[in-house]
């Protein structure tokens, strides 16, 4: 389970930072919700991982730490949030500039391109 | 008292929202909106500081539950120091914002209060995960902030800005999540006091989070590998907005001074902190040149006082690393964000008023009010430049008298003294350029005028960086008193453990 776990999460924060370190936008706003799983992932498991029961019933001794949970609830919340308010800026950048990349100055050298594909 | 440290959050948030709904009304609703919030922030914000100048630090508990279980606000002279500051830059930005026009945009004010209440619960919240959430509310308020001119070079900075700081936020959770899984909590208080009872074992983890904790407060910070998106986004934004910009990079500088040299330095013998402290003023001093340089390199006076910025981060960290720096920091801090506000209106009001030529460096016919305006930019040339007798020559001599009073340190003041100089020639090459390479104007072309918020504003943060020269003997003992107070183990932090929630109502106690 912890191998499974951690793998999961590694793979997770591997595929998000090279997603992230491309250079379209669209591609680093993938790599970073990755990334923000596998974290969330991560915090979840701070928690221990165990059979522990989660919610209060008749008869059970050990529960698991809520607070972890709580820090995973709201970690999604300002993620997802913010993820949205990035995928408005580059949507607007994209419609502006004509290009996705993330340094915006690749529209000339693009249509260029375009424009030999089409000569050919 | 106690439920006044919630209102240095409570009130811009409530305003915040009040100026959503309030789309409909008129700018000059709004602004009043704005200003009363924001007078009102700075009202509280100088009762706070009477009150924690007498060196009683404040807890409120919020919600009620003791603070294993619930999150305190602490209210020290370190806190009440920076709120202090937020409230005055705050309303000498907001001025300059409705005299220069841009608090017209529609959620201009919404926003402002929105990074109000951010760097404030920043500076009060007494819980590593609050600070977190914090940090994501003044973010979130500063892309905004950022991105509602809409032009085209600032959208380019703002993705930059925001990519960056998102990934900051994922490893701010990671070393989060690490401390609270060996520590098992997240308050201050109760961290500073798990000193020795970390496993060998558990310490290497500890450490790895510190780091990635220093990471992400060094890119709050701009510290130097991390600070290379600063000068490209405060250079884009608008006046008003890098202006209360000059206070973001103070709060990177207030959570290293909070949570290293308050909570993990005091972990003795076993912190981590002792190697990182060491280190930090070499960072500190890397940065510094760096900021000088790229001030020596500024084509325009904006890009030169974002550079200048990053230079005072620089400064900060020198101090912050020092044992017995933090009052020297403290006190530079409060001026070097006076100072580098005043610059960015200063330069708004140049720009303005040299018409197509903007803010470049470049000969171009006088701004209208030369006297005037060249005399603003001389004086905040001086204090950032760190000459007497201004508060940027006290402030570095803290600093410096500091340095040599540590072994092995002396030679960081080569360092400061080596940006101080490369600001200094920046600055007069700019301030020459500007004001007295100036060329005829040509036949028909009157002298420009403009930027007059920009101007009071200005006015308004020269008085500020007055006070701290003619105060500068109180403000000295107080920042000093603060540098002892930071210390989270000492009796009166730990007595946030012990603070118990009131009586409820209708109930036995």
């Amino acid at each position: 389970m912890e191998i499974l776990l951690a793998s999961g999460i590694g793979v997770l924060i591997a595929c998000g930072v090279f997603l992230m370190l491309r250079s379209r936008s669209f591609d680093v706003v993938l790599g970073l919700t990755l990334m923000s799983y596998g974290v969330n992932l991560f915090l979840f498991s701070v928690g221990r991982i165990g059979g522990a029961a989660p919610i209060i019933s008749d008869g059970v001794v050990r529960y698991t730490d809520p607070l972890p949970q709580a820090l995973t609830l709201t970690a999604i919340v300002i993620g997802f949030a913010m993820t949205a308010l990035l995928l408005a800026v580059a949507l607007a950048d994209y419609v502006a500039e004509r290009t996705d990349h993330v340094d915006g100055q690749r529209g000339e050298q693009r249509s260029a391109a375009q424009g030999r594909g089409e000569a050919e | 008292m106690n439920l006044l440290l919630a209102a240095p959050v409570v009130i811009p948030i409530v305003a915040a929202a009040a100026l959503v709904v309030m789309r409909g009304a008129s700018a000059t609703a709004r602004h009043a909106v704005g200003i009363a919030a924001t007078l009102t922030f700075l009202a509280i914000a100088v009762v706070l500081f009477a009150h924690a100048a007498d060196g009683r630090s404040e807890v409120l508990l919020v919600g009620n539950w003791r603070v294993p279980f619930g999150i305190a606000l602490l209210l020290d002279r370190l806190s009440a120091w920076m709120l202090l500051l937020t409230g005055f830059v705050g309303v000498a930005a907001l001025l300059a914002a409705i005299g220069g026009g841009q608090a017209r945009a529609l959620h201009f004010h919404a926003l402002f209060q929105a990074q109000l209440a951010g760097v404030a619960g920043a500076f009060l919240t007494n819980d590593l995960f609050n600070l977190f959430v914090f940090f994501e509310v003044l973010l979130a308020a500063s892309y905004g902030l950022l991105l509602y001119s809409g032009e085209r070079q600032t959208r380019g900075a703002s993705l930059h800005y925001i990519i960056f700081n998102l990934v900051g936020s994922l490893l701010f959770l990671i070393a989060a999540g690490l401390i609270y899984g060996i520590a098992g909590t997240l308050s201050f208080a109760e961290l500073a006091t798990i000193g020795g009872k970390v496993s060998a074992d558990d310490m290497p983890m500890l450490q790895a989070a510190m780091l990635l904790l220093l990471v992400v407060f060094s890119i709050k910070a701009a510290a130097l590998p991390l600070g290379l998106w600063l000068p490209a986004t405060y250079g884009a934004a608008d006046a008003p907005v890098a202006a209360l910009f000059a206070l973001l990079t103070k709060v990177g500088i207030y959570a290293v001074v909070r949570v290293f040299v308050g909570v993990f330095g005091t972990m003795a013998p076993d912190s981590p902190w002792i190697y990182l402290s060491s280190a930090i003023p070499w960072v500190g001093a890397l940065t510094l040149l760096f900021g000088a340089l790229g001030a020596l390199a500024a084509h325009h006076l904006r890009g030169l006082a974002a550079s200048l910025v990053l230079a005072s981060a620089g400064t900060l960290l020198i101090g912050t690393g020092l044992p017995g720096g933090v009052a020297a920091a403290m006190y530079y801090a409060a001026h070097s964000t006076l100072a580098g506000a005043a610059l960015f209106l200063v330069a708004d009001v140049i720009r303005r008023g040299r018409g197509r030529v903007e803010d470049r460096l470049e000969p171009a016919p006088a701004v209208g009010r030369a006297g005037l305006i060249g005399g603003m930019f001389f004086v905040v040339a001086v204090a950032i430049a760190g000459l007497p007798p201004l508060s940027g020559f006290i402030g570095k001599s803290m600093l410096i008298a500091e340095l040599f009073s540590h072994d092995g340190r002396g030679h960081l003041a080569a360092a400061v003294l080596l940006g101080s100089l490369t600001t200094l020639i920046a600055l007069s090459r700019a301030g020459s350029t500007l004001f007295w390479h100036a060329e005829p104007h040509a036949p028909g072309e009157h002298v420009r005028r403009g930027g007059r918020g920009s101007l009071y504003g200005a006015g308004m943060l020269l008085g500020g960086l007055l006070a701290l020269v003619v105060a500068a003997g109180p403000a000295q003992r107080y920042v000093g008193q603060l540098a002892e107070q930071v210390d989270a183990t000492r009796a009166d932090a730990r007595a946030i453990l012990d603070t118990q929630p009131r009586p409820q109502y209708g109930r036995q106690p």
